[in-house]
């Protein structure tokens, strides 16, 4: 179980299954369990006691038997404010199948709402796990381009600043993976190729995809790769790889990529 | 300088005059100018005795008040279904009245003021400054033959300090966004975001105020406190023949110099955060989609510089408390201690340990588990030396000839108390178990038991038996013995299920149990704690009529040394003076446990040793 909170500290408590951990804003925490019965596991053994065969609510007789209406609870441990005691959720215990689908799909707020807009106080900067997947993600890329027969890799994250040369900080997570892949292969030669979108005119195009393409060179020559197993060339909107009919698609036109030229 | 009394002498002033110290003291300070008027008498008064007496009143004047509170927020707990529109000229818009029903409702940011208020001023008005402060103050120069304390004008500073820091607080009492709601231990964020809820602006600044002038108080104290220990024993006054409470006041002093600078720290930095847009506890926050710039902080920081102080504060309380007990239990059971010495290295053992037990109250707040079992060993611990004051208590009073007075009665009661109240700190010093206990009841069960009431015990104790020091009559036995039952069975009536609740995992600072189907069935027991809870409140007040009616109709002191005490304070005159002696003051041959020795029911220590005698000294 992950915990975090975005506002004050609050704290994760299972009563039925004794466990509780703080939410801290800032420091994600987490504990271990192994719930051992589905709610509707649960609700067939309360079944078998008198007490869980009267209506859930004393008011209204025709409600569901206590037993049927029971829930797992979820509860807040730490004084949070003036809800701190309305801060109910109900928890629902799953075969693993079912829980493995539906976490699939879950996102932090963080994640889902914050990451790389413009209020995210880290746009600049990747997490050391985004890191390690970036970095699987461009291996994976690379292998499968020098078995094929255009052995070219689309840079998936550089960008640059709108109109300008000038990489934005994100992008040198991706550069540095390919300055590791250059030292390992030692015989790895590369062509770098700038692509813009057909929006401007196309002789100011050419020459900002040949500046970008250059500034790719100029970091890779920065980071200690040899200017010799280098070059650089701009190709403006000359070779799109979509219609540039849309948004979308311009978008998949304005694009940094390699070629591998000899290994 | 001659005897002035127009009485015959007594036994002990032939002794003083014989063997006494005469430092001319009252050739200086006779009609002195420190006491020319009443003004400087009563009010801004240096004598260590006046300044006690202030301590104690201001703190029963909190006493009522932070009890008080607890009623109201009990009747919600037991009673939610109940109006309180009669709380209404009290209280006035924090009850919020049902247009339709006129069913009157207690607002939830007034409830948890009001549980942040109670714990607050319980915790450091009342057992910290009232506890420690009247009888570290009336007794260190009295007990260690002192004329006052080392410097009784930074004795008095620290009288008004606390008076402002209580001036302060109850302003924040009546601000329009309601007293800090964000519980005693104020933990950020919601103590540092003014937005995070309505305590939180104006009542968190004052709160912040009043507790930064209640430091500079008990730092003030526990300087004079400590100086005077060390420096202003009378003749004869070893450090091994004081009495325990001088002991414990001492190193009572000792850690609140130690841990309460670390608490304005913390405090500082979160002042900081609150008004100077630092990030010392804040990091990765959210208010109304909006992500704030504070980066970087963590609010973990500042539980480990609360409970820095926190713990050892829990130490500050019942020391004092532990050393009354110490020395009533002698008195009335007229046997010596048993173990001064072991009494003495466990005080200072608890104190060391007290340091180093803090983050048992952050189990569960994200730190490494395995830093936790670091604390978990050293919290067993100290149950080691507070099991030996325990046994040596019960040794003390095992077969001996009891004397039941109302003091003595706390004084047993206190024992009863702590051990009920250690025993579930055990369970909570193990990080495993206290997954399932941290932040319920068991935790309020555990902690009012061992510190709230056993503290109270240890200062009613302390009050019955020094009374009559304090105003030269005694206080009401029979009402004593009253109120010491109604105390006795009506703490554990309100404690003693509040384990069950917590077993049962309900969390505590809730404002009611039936949102939950897993809390809510706890209505009965809540009921009848809300009762006990009333009737022992009742029993309180009892005892304060007690005592104001005892200060100016109580039975009169005749003897000087009504309960037959070997220590020093009951050699002087049945109203001690300023500068407490008359003539010379008294110098000292013996410990201060010289009880039932040699057919002698108790040998006062202004007594030289007889002929023959063996020291019991140690
Ligand atoms: C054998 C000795 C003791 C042990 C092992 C012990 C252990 C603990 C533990 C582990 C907690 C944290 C529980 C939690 O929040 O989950 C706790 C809370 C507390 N203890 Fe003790 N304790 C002992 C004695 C005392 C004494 C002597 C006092 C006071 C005189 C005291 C006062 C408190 C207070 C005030 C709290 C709760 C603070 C809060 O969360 O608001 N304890 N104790
Ligand atoms: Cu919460
Ligand atoms: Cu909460
Ligand atoms: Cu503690």
């Amino acid at each position: 179980m992950r915990i975090t909170s975005k506002d004050v500290l609050h704290n994760f408590y299972l009563p039925h299954f004794r466990v509780k951990m703080d939410a801290i804003p800032g420091i994600p925490t987490y504990f271990v369990f192994e719930p051992q019965k589905t709610n509707e596991e649960f609700r067939q053994q309360l079944r078998n006691y008198p007490e869980y065969q009267v209506p859930s609510d004393p008011k209204d007789p025709s409600s569901k038997p206590k037993w049927e209406a029971f829930d797992y609870e979820l509860a807040c441990a730490e004084l949070c404010g003036n809800s701190h005691f309305a801060m109910r959720k109900t928890v629902r215990i799953v075969e693993m199948e079912e829980y493995e689908m539906w976490a699939a799909q879950q996102k932090s707020y963080y994640l889902s709402n914050i990451r790389f807009k413009d209020e995210d106080p880290n746009k600049e900067k990747l997490f050391s796990s985004e890191i390690e997947t970036r970095k699987e993600e461009f291996i994976e890329l690379l292998d499968t381009a020098l078995i094929t027969a255009k052995k070219t890799v689309q840079f998936s994250y550089v960008t640059f600043a709108t109109g300008s040369e000038k990489l934005t900080g994100v992008s040198r997570y991706e550069l540095d993976n390919l300055v590791e892949a250059m030292k390992e292969k030692k015989g790895l030669r590369i062509q770098l190729a700038g692509h813009t979108d057909d929006i401007g005119e196309d002789a100011l195009n050419l020459a900002l995809s040949q500046k970008r393409a250059d500034a790719v060179m100029k970091y890779l020559v920065s980071k200690g790769v040899d200017a010799s197993r280098l070059s650089a060339k701009g190709f403006g909107e000359s070779q799109p790889v979509a219609a540039n009919d849309s948004d979308d698609n311009r978008a998949q036109n304005r694009r940094t990529e390699f070629r591998v030229v000899g290994q | 300088m001659a005897h002035v009394a127009n009485h015959p002498m007594t036994q002990e002033e032939e002794l003083i005059e014989k063997l006494g110290y005469d430092d001319h003291f009252h050739e200086h300070h006779e009609g002195d100018r420190y006491q020319s008027n009443f003004i400087n008498t009563y009010v801004f008064s240096m004598d260590h005795k006046i300044i006690a007496k202030q301590f104690l009143i201001t703190g029963m004047f909190w006493a009522l008040i932070g009890a008080g509170m607890s009623l109201i927020f009990r009747l919600q707990l037991g009673f939610p279904e109940e109006s309180m529109a009669w709380l209404k000229p009290l209280l006035g818009k924090w009850i919020i009245i049902n247009a339709e029903t006129g069913m009157g409702t207690l607002s939830q940011d007034f409830y948890y003021a009001l549980v942040t208020m109670h714990g607050t001023i319980l915790v450091f008005f009342v057992l910290t400054a009232g506890l420690s402060g009247t009888f570290s103050n009336l007794l260190i120069p009295l007990q260690l033959g002192a004329r006052d304390m080392t410097s009784p004008f930074l004795n008095m500073l620290s009288y008004w300090f606390f008076f402002m820091s209580g001036l302060i607080m109850f302003f924040s009492l009546f601000v329009s966004t309601g007293p800090f709601s964000g519980g005693w231990t104020a933990y950020p964020p919601l103590s540092a975001l003014p937005q995070a809820s309505a305590g939180s602006g104006a009542g968190m600044t004052l709160w912040l105020l009043s507790l930064v002038f209640f430091v500079v108080s008990v730092l003030l104290g526990g300087i004079n406190y400590i100086t005077t220990v060390l420096n202003l024993r009378t003749k004869g006054m070893t450090m091994w023949r004081m009495p325990l409470t001088i002991w414990a006041f001492f190193v009572t002093a000792i850690i609140g110099l130690l841990s309460f600078p670390v608490l304005v720290s913390g405090f500082l930095l979160l002042m900081f955060d609150r008004g100077m847009g630092t990030s010392f506890y804040l990091s990765e926050i959210f208010v109304g989609g909006q992500a704030l710039d504070h980066v970087g902080g963590s609010p973990v920081l500042y539980q480990h510089l609360f409970w820095f102080l926190g713990h050892p504060e829990v130490y500050i309380i019942i020391l004092p408390a532990m050393g009354l007990v110490s020395e009533v239990l002698a008195v009335h059971a007229r046997k010596p201690i048993f173990g001064y010495k072991a009494m003495v290295f466990s005080i200072l053992a608890i104190a060391f340990l007290s340091f180093i037990v803090w983050a048992h109250h952050m189990f569960m707040s994200g730190v490494n588990p395995f830093i936790s079992n670091f604390f978990v060993v050293f919290t067993l611990i100290i149950a080691v030396p507070s099991a030996v004051k325990v046994f040596n208590w019960i040794s003390t009073i095992y077969a001996s000839n009891f004397r039941f007075t109302a003091a003595s009665m706390f004084a047993i009661g206190f024992v009863s108390m702590f051990i009920s109240g250690g025993l579930t700190g055990i369970f909570l010093g193990n990080s495993a178990i206290d997954i399932q206990q941290h932040d319920t009841y068991f935790v309020v069960a555990h902690f009012h038991i061992v510190m709230g009431v056993a503290a109270f015990f240890g200062m009613f104790a302390g009050i019955y038996n020094w009374f009559p020091k304090m105003y030269g009559r005694f206080m009401n036995e029979t009402l004593g013995k009253i109120h010491f039952w109604g105390t006795m069975i009506g703490a554990y009536a309100i404690f003693w299920p509040m384990h069950y609740i917590g077993m049962a995992g309900v969390p505590r600072r809730y404002y009611r149990f039936d949102t939950f189907a897993s809390f809510s069935h706890f209505d009965d027991l809540n009921k009848f704690i809300t009762i006990a809870a009333i009737a022992t409140f009742a029993f309180q007040v009892l005892f304060v009529v007690n005592f104001f009616y005892s200060i100016w109709k109580g039975k009169k002191m005749t003897n000087p040394n009504p309960w037959g005490a070997t220590t020093l304070e009951w050699t002087t005159n049945i109203k001690p003076v300023h500068g407490n002696w008359t003539g010379k003051i008294p110098t000292v041959h013996r410990w201060a446990y010289d009880y039932g020795k040699d057919g002698k029911e108790f040998i006062s220590q202004i007594t030289p040793l007889a002929e023959g005698e063996v020291s019991s000294d140690h």
